[in-house]
């Protein structure tokens, strides 16, 4: 069954092919200005960060006689070295994979929840508001909720059932990189819940109507017939909150991040994933140094190359995530399911 | 077979409520623990009897109520302008409490004024703050608590119990007490007093909830304090010693939502512009390429955005001002003009879109708009504001012109917005059914109409949900608020002065404030205030969103 | 895709449970507070790292507010302030803990007031700073000023350099911070910061922001001072003679924004502190240790923290 929206049109072929000759009008030159500008701004901001970081930028002093990022990384003076720069990587990739692992079947959950097995009633709309709001808390609450609940609750009772042998030193009763991958998760929740509902919203009736038609049952519908469907929400949900997610430097300040962290989350000493551990973050590295850059030429272009190596972080999860939502358009398309 | 699928249908179904309600409620203890947190800080204060022990266990020095301690006077105060003098506390010797450096109490027998040093064209002079009235007269009185009350114990018998800077009593116990012989009221700690007299064993009183409490006078209402020319709607909480807090929450919230506004105001047309053209009107083919491109602006995080903003953008912007209106204003002008001109070199052949060349072409366009707006708001601002907006606006106007200000936070957060509302927006627009469309281009009407007709109503909800986030977003974005709005809680209405947004505030001042002090529990309803506010917000939206459905709707 | 993130699922709870076995073993030390000792605490983490490699340093610095409270909950085995400990925090720590904590002068610096190098003002008086900073002007008892132009009327400019016209632009730090406090006392009387004072969070963002903009003044700790922006010499009232805040003067113990910076500890009464703790006290008050202190800016502080040396550790 082939839904009739504008998103199955092929190659070249338009949506305004009447047969009529058009002329592009004012409103799509304005639009199109837009989405030049928006592209535009996303080389310009990349350009910018690249110059800051390599060409030394130009912050009073005579550009072109202070030193680039990497001679700065080399001298070494810590804790900006090169190894904490890859220590902030890596903690920065492991806490954003973790948290994607949490939300994204969270996320999935609440939203089939709430559209398919909660029905319409008030009380619904006020959960859906109330997710709405959740977007809306600054997100230093979510620190302290994570670490008075997650950290201080939940991991106290971890460590009294699991590691007792260790009392009184905390093993999971302490900050660390699970607790502040779960409460990145809760700040990003509502992202991925309305993006997917959005997603199951847009879906014709028809769609749900016939598989019940064909005898299947709701659970078989939902995973069969609707999530598949709306796979590109579900992407795009994940998409904005890895975005969000290794940004916000608030939150992971209370639940796990330090300036300094001696030893890597990931290692090949089992169990391979500490996740008790505290971990470094690009994030909080560029919020450090903005406010306590090391005296010296090289401090903007040192924040320069942290922020670049946040912003390429970033953008490979996205894209990766990107690239896997176009799969999942042509996958679907095919199977005649969209 | 049958019921093996059934089986698996209703354990699923189960499951699934059963985790999404557990989800849901940690949501909920997130609400709860911000009320929870928050709503103490309104307890009304009730006095009750309470028997004195004379050992007190716990890490606190040993209270010593003898005549002789009494007459001790460890909690004296400086400037207190009377001879009941006399505070018994257990703190630790060493520690001599100060309530109050900025004010004092000039006692009478039926009034009491607290005065300040005022400020004034010739110097500092003293003027009252309050006056609080005892028509029975004075019988005792205590002296000033480090929780800034004291305790008047008046000849009918009754007791008070005042706060400095509010003539009310907070707390009265009426039941009248045998005066006779009473001369003096000592604290024992923040919570007790004791009424002393020479040959009995002291009366003591203690008042619950006395040291956390505010009213919401006090967070929302305007308030003369100390050392201050006039009343005012000031954030600044105590810190240091003797400084009296100020707690007012409207700089807060007017500062988070002016910074809101900002935002949305320079990202909201950006981004349902892009997304009607990446959704509607461009090439579905290009969509793969252009719309991962544009979303590429949210790998940009918040702190970066900041980072950059603060040590870049500021120093610049602060010269480029009329630029930038400049920019800002005629860009769209001259790039819907050029529409005008030259659209009759863009004709669409039956069955073909329009030419790959005109993304190219606007860019163009673009380039030669910004250029020349720069340049027009440079010369404008030569020839009608002698050389400088800044200094033209500040000298003929008296408007201030901050390096912090709301022009460079709506930048800065309009760019940490934008994916979202077009991300969102794209999708909604993208996934409407062709024939909303189709239905009017047929019938002659342009491309422009056939969208606003057609296409619109359907897609609104999604534009709208997409709006929702994107202003959550900038309600709740904490690091460019934190390095970039100056923090300063001026509740200024002119985008080119500074603010203070209470999400930068909870950053500031959460992780320091002691666990369930008066100032943790102000910022915890700060969120709380924020909270509601956008509730409100959310709640017409989703109103909006409702109707438009059962309208428009397309599913069920 | 949903089998795969089951399977994720599974082993990441699978190695929740296996998680006793990662290596956790060196001794940490934990050190809370201030900013302006930031520079300071984070050399002698360095060269105290390259001494004993066996022991971790953890820094958090913010501002001074944060010391007393990790103290008081026992996160932090040091806590670094610019100001001693208030009297609230005293109680709350004495109520909490039931001793008080223990302080030693590690360092000395000065409150350096900076502008902008266009600005033609050298030097400045303490109640042109309370005019321009406080909203009670409590210590100045005059009027308040928002403008250079009327601060220029009032004779500030002793250069030949054109006057900025400007308005104001005063930073500061947030209130957590020591120096906060200790501006507020000092210069304004203990008097109010007016609202428009900018508050940034950390000493590198107040020079960043008085570098880029001329009208800008702001005070930061004299090791933070950088030659892309001036330091204004302070006149007190009753004196004639500036003093002169540039350079190595800052340093001396002339300026009247002279303040000792504190290093606390806690110990229970009859509780000797830690080797770690020992051991990394011992290096501050060695000579590598004081070595470290004067090339980052700072002066001495005094005898407390030997004598507390030598009765503690031994």
């Amino acid at each position: 069954m082939r839904s009739d929206t504008l998103s199955d049109l092929q190659g070249e072929e338009s949506a305004f092919a009447t047969g009529a000759v058009r002329r592009a009008g004012v409103m799509l030159w304005l639009t199109s200005g837009m989405a030049v500008s928006a592209v535009v701004l996303l080389i310009g901001m990349l350009c910018l960060l690249s110059w800051l970081a390599f060409a030394g930028g130009a912050f009073g002093a005579e550009a072109g006689q202070l030193p680039g990022a990497l001679e700065v990384l080399s001298q070494g003076q810590s804790p900006y070295t090169a190894e904490a720069l890859f220590s902030a990587v890596v903690g920065t990739i492991t806490v954003t994979l973790l948290m994607t692992l949490v939300v994204a079947p969270l996320g999935i959950l609440v939203a089939v929840y709430l559209h398919v097995y909660a029905g319409e009633h008030w009380y619904t709309d006020l959960v859906r508001i109330g997710i709405h709001n959740l977007a809306g808390v600054p997100s230093i609450i979510y620190g302290v909720f994570g670490l008075g609940f997650f950290v201080y609750w939940v991991g106290g009772g971890v460590d009294e059932w699991f590691f007792s042998n260790s009392l009184p030193r905390a093993t999971f009763g302490t900050p660390g990189i699970l607790w502040a991958a779960i409460t990145l998760a809760l700040l990003t929740l509502p992202t991925v819940i309305v993006s997917v509902e959005e997603g199951l919203l847009r879906l014709p009736a028809s769609l749900r109507e016939g598989s019940f038609a064909l005898g299947a049952t709701r659970f078989e519908t939902v995973v069969g017939v609707l999530l598949p469907a709306t796979m590109t929400s579900v992407v795009t949900g994940v998409i904005l909150a890895v975005a969000r997610a290794t940004g916000e430097v608030a939150p992971l300040m209370l639940v796990g991040v330090v300036k300094y962290a001696p030893s890597l989350p990931v290692s090949v000493q089992a169990p391979f994933i500490h996740l008790e551990q505290k971990f470094m973050h690009l994030g909080y590295l560029v919020y450090d140094l903005t406010l306590h850059a090391p005296a010296g030429d090289g401090r903007i272009a040192l924040i320069a190359v942290v922020a670049l190596s946040l912003v390429l972080v970033t953008m490979s999860l996205t894209t990766f995530a990107a690239v896997l939502r176009g799969r999942f358009r042509y996958q679907y398309a095919q199977e005649g399911l969209l | 077979m049958a019921n093996r699928r059934l089986i698996v249908d209703v354990v699923a179904a189960a499951a699934i409520k059963v985790a999404s309600v557990s989800v849901l409620l940690v949501i909920l203890g997130m609400f709860a623990q911000i009320a929870i947190t928050a709503l103490p800080l309104f307890e009304s204060p009730s006095i009750s009897i309470g028997t004195l022990s004379t050992t007190r266990t716990g890490p606190a020095a040993d209270l010593r109520v003898s005549q002789d301690s009494v007459a001790n006077d460890v909690g004296s105060l400086p400037g207190f302008v009377d001879d009941h003098r006399l505070g018994v506390s257990n703190i630790h010797p060493a520690v001599a409490p100060e309530p109050t450096k900025g004010s004092w109490l000039d006692v009478r027998d039926t009034i009491i004024e607290q005065l300040h040093l005022k400020a004034g064209s010739d110097g500092l002079a003293p003027s009252v703050i309050t006056r609080y009235f005892i028509p029975a007269g004075i019988q005792a009185m205590s002296s000033i608590s480090l929780s800034r009350h004291f305790v008047v114990l008046d000849r009918a018998g009754v007791i008070h119990v005042y706060r400095l800077g509010r003539s009310q009593a907070r707390a009265t116990f009426k039941e009248p007490v045998e005066v006779s012989g009473i001369n003096r009221v000592g604290w024992l700690d923040e919570n007790t007093f004791a009424l002393y007299s020479h040959e009995q064993q002291p009366l003591v009183r203690s008042v619950k909830a006395l040291t956390n409490t505010l009213s919401l006078a006090d967070l929302f209402s305007f308030r003369q304090y100390e050392g201050y020319p006039l009343p005012t709607l000031t954030w600044q909480p105590r810190v240091v010693d003797g400084a009296e807090s100020k707690y007012s929450l409207v700089p807060l919230l007017w500062g988070t939502m002016s910074a809101a506004l900002f935002s949305l105001m320079l990202a909201l047309p950006v981004a349902l512009g892009a997304a009607i053209y990446v959704g509607y009107y461009m090439p579905p083919v290009f969509r793969e390429a252009i719309k991962p491109m544009i979303e590429m602006i949210a790998a940009f995080p918040g702190v970066v955005i900041a980072g950059i903003a603060m040590l870049w953008l500021a120093p610049r912007l602060q010269y480029a001002l009329a630029e930038f209106i400049g920019i800002v204003l005629t860009v769209p002008i001259i790039v819907a003009l050029s529409g005008l001109f030259l659209n009759r070199y863009f004709q669409t052949k039956p069955g073909r879109h329009f030419s790959k060349r005109l993304p190219m072409v606007v860019l163009l366009v673009l380039a030669i708009a910004i250029y020349s707006g720069a340049k027009l708001g440079e010369g404008v601002e030569g020839l009608f504001f002698e050389g400088s907006v800044v200094l033209w606006l500040e000298h003929y106007y008296g408007l201030s012109v901050s390096y912090f200000n709301g022009v460079l936070v709506g930048i800065a957060l309009g760019i940490a917005v934008f994916p979202t509302i077009f991300s969102l927006a794209e999708e909604a627009i993208f996934a409407t059914p062709k024939g909303a469309a189709t239905g009017s281009l047929a019938l002659g009407a342009s491309q422009w109409q056939s969208f606003i007709d057609g296409v619109l109503p359907i897609a609104a909800p999604g534009i709208v949900a997409a709006i929702m986030l994107g202003l959550s977003r900038a309600i709740g974005e904490t690091m460019i608020l934190l390095l970039l709005s100056g923090n300063t809680p001026i509740q200024s209405s002119s985008p080119l002065e500074g603010m203070r947004s209470v999400a930068a505030t909870l950053a500031i001042e959460l992780p320091e404030a002691a666990v369930d002090s008066t100032h943790y529990r102000v910022l915890f309803f700060s969120a709380l205030a924020l909270f509601v506010l956008t509730f409100f917000i959310n709640t017409c939206a989703q109103l909006l969103r409702r109707r438009w459905r059962r309208r428009y709707g397309v599913a069920a | 895709m949903k089998n795969r993130s089951a399977r994720r699922l599974v082993v990441v709870l699978a190695t929740c449970l296996f998680a006793s076995m990662s290596a956790q073993g060196a001794a940490t030390l934990s050190i809370v507070g201030s900013d302006t000792m930031s520079r300071l605490v984070t050399a002698w983490g360095d060269a105290f790292r390259a001494a004993r490699p066996d022991i971790t340093i953890e820094i958090q610095v913010s501002g001074s507010a944060a010391a007393p409270p990790a103290l008081t909950q026992q996160v932090a085995n040091f806590g670094v302030m610019s100001r001693p400990f208030s009297n609230n925090e005293l109680m709350d720590f004495s109520r909490t803990r039931g001793f008080l904590p223990q302080g030693f002068i590690v360092a000395r610096d000065s409150l350096a007031v900076i502008a902008n190098h266009q600005n033609p003002a050298d030097s400045i008086s303490l109640e042109d700073l309370d005019r321009i900073f406080s909203i009670g002007r409590l210590c100045s008892g005059r009027s308040a000023v928002t403008t250079w132009r009327e601060l220029v009327d009032q004779g500030i400019a002793e250069s030949g350099a054109p006057p900025i016209t400007g308005r104001i632009n005063p930073l500061g730090r947030t209130a957590v911070s020591g120096s906060y406090g200790f501006f507020k006392s000092n210069v304004l009387c203990g008097g109010d910061f007016h609202s428009r004072v900018v508050e940034l969070p950390g000493f590198a963002a107040i020079i960043r922001t008085v570098e880029a903009d001329p009208n800008a003044i702001g005070y930061v700790g004299s090791s933070f001072v950088e030659s892309s922006v001036k330091v204004l010499a302070l006149q007190e009232p009753n004196k004639d003679a500036s003093t002169d805040m540039s350079g190595k003067a800052a340093r001396r113990d002339l300026s009247p924004l002279t303040r000792d910076l504190y290093l606390y500890l806690t110990l229970a009464p009859g509780e000797l502190p830690s080797a770690s703790e020992c051991a990394f006290l011992r290096f501050v008050a060695s000579k590598q240790g004081q070595d470290i202190l004067i090339e980052s800016g700072f002066m001495h502080g005094d005898d407390s923290l030997s004598e507390g040396l030598r009765v503690s550790c031994g």
